[in-house]
């Protein structure tokens, strides 16, 4: 099996083994396929790790995560197993499967690889179309392919049907965001969270009604012409001091006005 | 011919090879018509016969998953019994890992850097996690020089 882009060596696996719907994607089976045995321990400073010696590895996730967070970290782990075969031992912390998802290097990588071993776009597409993108949807999805919020949200941005974002805030102000392909480059949220938002409730905990709610596109974005507009805001904490936003253009007309804007530009 | 002589599994094979071939060179009028004389409803019958294609698809398709799915318990019992060959104390963890390190410097270059810390501060539940693992795969040679057998 030669390895490829992550997308595709993960969908090589699968289809390897048989795997065509979420309830059979048996990550213990599918890293002991390639050589590395799962086991659940309790780890003191990381979230994961792995030692692999020869053809054979140990991945050791951490027996105090919850069962969505365990499959990330095997998926992650075992994606440095594929692809990192020979380097002996990872360490995984926390931050490192939260956050290096933008940059490209092996951590990066083996992100990727866990989200398209556990997510696989051929099975995901059919599940989100034309639903909302909302915390709803993502909550369902969770469901079916037994993973963590924040990785099946990225997944409904990327790969749902309609434009949306995904942002997320902590009290210094934006972390990052990841645009669906549908949005235009030209939209940056803005880098700290406005008083009509719902973020700001969910992260001050101020014990307003979860969403999802419609709120001014200017809230969100600096471009001159925001106001105009409305986006569809959910929001959800996901650490003590983390909040995740799904921004979706449920009107798509900011978006269709952008595209002939830059169209004129050009 | 006597019972013993027989080869039933054959018969059965050369039954079903010659219903199949019946079935094959039917028109579909007369598959029709028969199922329809026995009291059969032939969607239901379709829906039937295309799940048990289905199944049988799916099933071969997974030998190689099934396969993994026991090795996976059979691998996780073997190293289960294997944790039992960590019977020394902290103290003597340490001392048997930094002989461990000190022959084999490459080990420790990565183990420590990935835990990012000093050896010295490595907790007893990683130095025992260490120790157990490293032996389970085989790479570790104790102070005795004994290596344990690969999972």
């Amino acid at each position: 099996m030669t390895k490829t882009s992550s997308r595709n060596y993960a969908y090589e696996l699968l289809d390897e083994l048989g795997i065509t719907e979420p309830a059979d994607i048996d990550l213990e089976a599918i890293a002991e396929h390639c050589g590395a045995t799962i086991v659940y321990e309790k780890l003191e400073g990381c979230e994961a790790r792995i030692i692999g010696y020869g053809d054979r590895a140990i991945i050791t996730v951490s027996s105090d995560s919850i069962s969505p967070r365990q499959r990330f970290s095997g998926g992650h782990e075992l994606g440095h197993w594929v692809y990192d075969k020979g380097k002996n031992v990872f360490n995984c912390k926390e931050a490192a499967l939260t956050s290096e998802w933008f940059e490209f290097n092996p951590e990066q990588r083996a992100n990727r690889f866990s989200a398209d071993l556990l997510l696989p776009e051929f099975m995901f597409i059919p599940r989100a179309k034309d639903m909302p993108i909302t915390f709803y949807t993502v909550e369902r999805l969770t469901d079916d392919f037994h993973t963590s919020l924040t990785a099946t949200a990225i997944r409904l941005v990327q790969f749902g049907s309609f434009p949306a974002m995904l942002v997320w805030h902590n009290k210094n102000g934006l972390k990052r965001f990841v645009r669906g392909p549908a949005v235009s480059e030209s939209l940056w949220p803005k880098k700290s969270l406005e008083s009509d938002t719902m973020a700001i409730e969910v992260l001050n905990e101020s014990g307003k009604k979860p969403g999802p709610i419609d709120v001014s596109a200017s809230a969100w974005f600096d471009h001159p012409e925001a106001h105009r507009y409305v986006i569809r805001e959910d929001t959800r904490r996901i650490t003590s001091d983390l909040v995740l936003t799904i921004l979706w253009w449920k009107d798509e007309r900011q978006l269709l006005d952008l595209m002939d804007e830059e169209g004129e530009e050009e | 011919m006597s019972k013993d002589t027989r080869n039933y599994r054959e018969e059965l094979r050369s039954i079903l090879n010659s219903l199949a071939d019946s079935l094959e060179h039917a028109s579909d009028e007369a598959v029709m018509s028969e199922l329809h004389e026995s009291g059969e409803d032939p969607e239901l019958r379709a829906k039937s016969v295309r799940t048990a294609f289905e199944t049988a698809f799916k099933r071969f398709k997974q030998k190689k998953l099934k396969e993994a799915q026991l090795k996976y318990k059979s691998s996780v019992l073997k190293i289960r019994e294997l944790e039992q060959i960590v019977p020394q104390t902290i103290a003597d963890l340490r001392v048997s890992l930094a002989a461990f390190f000190n022959t084999q410097p490459h080990w420790k270059t990565q183990l420590l850097t990935a835990q990012c810390r000093e050896f010295k501060d490595l907790t007893d539940t990683d130095i025992r996690s260490l120790v157990k693992q490293l032996k389970i795969l085989g790479a570790w040679k104790d102070v005795s020089g004994n290596c344990t057998e690969n999972v």
